[in-house]
């Protein structure tokens, strides 16, 4: 297990993150914090967030391990977003 | 037979011809029958030896005594009513004999049943004993799989608690060291070193791009991505993207396969084509030796 963060995985990870975001819910990329919620980013429409989280999954070539339509329970913050798609990546390549 | 026996049955045979033949015979087939009795009776007391369910043989013994007494002697005039006397003994050594017959073959049945109950009594111990030994396999069996299962789940309780670890640890990471609390997603990504920075902003250009043209391409084909519908059909495609990941590479392998196939047919061909022109130059060269050469 590595003991520091990868950075190569984070770049990937919050670039697509941001990519994302702002395609799909419309948001200032300037403007996405860590402690936002995703709700209120999203505007309370799961879909659109749904869709966002597959964009991130598509561009990061990860598999879905969760039941669509559940984000909202599943995600509470942009910082768990950023810590899910961290831990898949850095598991897929290997490194954790 | 007594000497007296001899001669009161040659004044019968005088007097009563015909029924001293009669007698005669019936004597000899008495005596044989005598022989088989006996047979059946030594049959018999071997089994009465064997399994002491013939116990009574008095009949018989009455039989034996009733031939004994021909022996005796007896007074000429009394032969015709020794003779009835006589038949009236046969009748009932007969019907002794079929006593006999039928004590013979209540003891087979008897035997028949002793048997049956025996299978039987095999029967219900060999079911008794494959039931206990199908309950000792079957208690084996869940002592088995009691203990795969145990085995199992702690494997399944280590692996769940590895990964928890794993993602508690990466959360960890990403919490503290980098303290993502209270930052922008983009700051933080132009924080990193130089070489990922740089991919970084490179990178969400790039994505967003991508985004953009395939949603303009939903929207060309009056699709929407982010209804429900399309959520869930965009689930089913991320989820089988593996499979197909798995499918391509598998096809990549005989396509390899396949290419290298052909490229060594065509290698074959073009050896072959090129043996022809060879030949056929040599046979042209040949041609030329001899016109230029007509008399050889």
């Amino acid at each position: 297990m590595s003991n520091e963060l990868n950075e190569e995985v984070l770049s990937d990870v919050l670039a697509a993150l941001l990519a994302a975001f702002v395609q799909r819910l419309g948001v200032d990329k300037n403007n996405v914090n860590f402690d936002d919620e995703v709700k209120k980013l999203a505007k309370e429409d799961e879909n659109l967030f749904s869709r966002a989280l597959m964009d991130i999954h598509e561009l990061l070539e990860l598999e879905l391990d969760y039941m669509p339509l559940t984000e909202f329970e599943k995600f509470s913050t942009v910082s768990d977003v950023a810590e899910y798609f961290y831990v898949e990546l850095a598991t897929k390549r290997g490194i954790l | 037979m007594s000497k007296d026996l001899n001669e009161a049955l040659k004044k019968f045979k005088e007097l009563f011809p015909d029924q001293h033949k009669t007698l005669t015979d019936e004597m000899h087939a008495l005596k044989k029958d005598a022989a088989y009795i006996e047979d059946d009776r030594q049959t018999i007391v071997q089994w009465e030896k064997d399994s002491k369910k013939l116990k009574n043989l008095t009949e018989y013994k009455s039989v034996q005594k009733l031939l004994d007494t021909l022996d005796e002697r007896q007074p000429e005039k009394k032969a015709a009513k020794t003779f009835s006397s006589f038949t009236q003994k046969i009748n009932q050594y007969l019907m002794k004999e079929e006593h006999y017959a039928q004590k013979a073959n209540q003891y087979y049945q008897n035997d028949a049943q002793f048997q049956t109950d025996r299978t039987q009594s095999l029967f219900q111990r060999a079911a008794q004993i494959g039931s206990t030994k199908l309950k000792r396999s079957l208690i084996d069996k869940k002592a088995s799989f009691d203990m795969k299962k145990d085995m199992v789940g702690d494997k399944a309780i280590t692996t769940t608690e590895e990964v928890a670890d794993k993602v508690s640890y990466a959360k960890g990471i990403i919490k503290e060291t980098w303290n993502l609390t209270g930052k922008k997603v983009w700051d933080k990504g132009k924080e990193l070193t130089n070489q990922f920075s740089a991919k970084f902003l490179e990178k969400e250009k790039q994505l967003s791009t991508k985004i953009l043209r395939e949603e303009i391409k939903a929207s060309r084909e009056g699709f929407v991505p982010s209804s429900k519908d399309g959520v869930v059909a965009r689930s089913v495609v991320l989820a089988t993207f593996k499979m197909t990941n798995s499918i391509s590479k598998r096809f990549g392998k005989i396509n390899e396969k396949a290419k290298e196939a052909f490229q060594y047919l065509h290698e074959s061909g073009k050896n072959a084509q090129k043996k022809s022109q060879e030949k056929r130059l040599e046979e042209r060269l040949a041609r030329g030796t001899r016109y230029a050469n007509p008399e050889r």
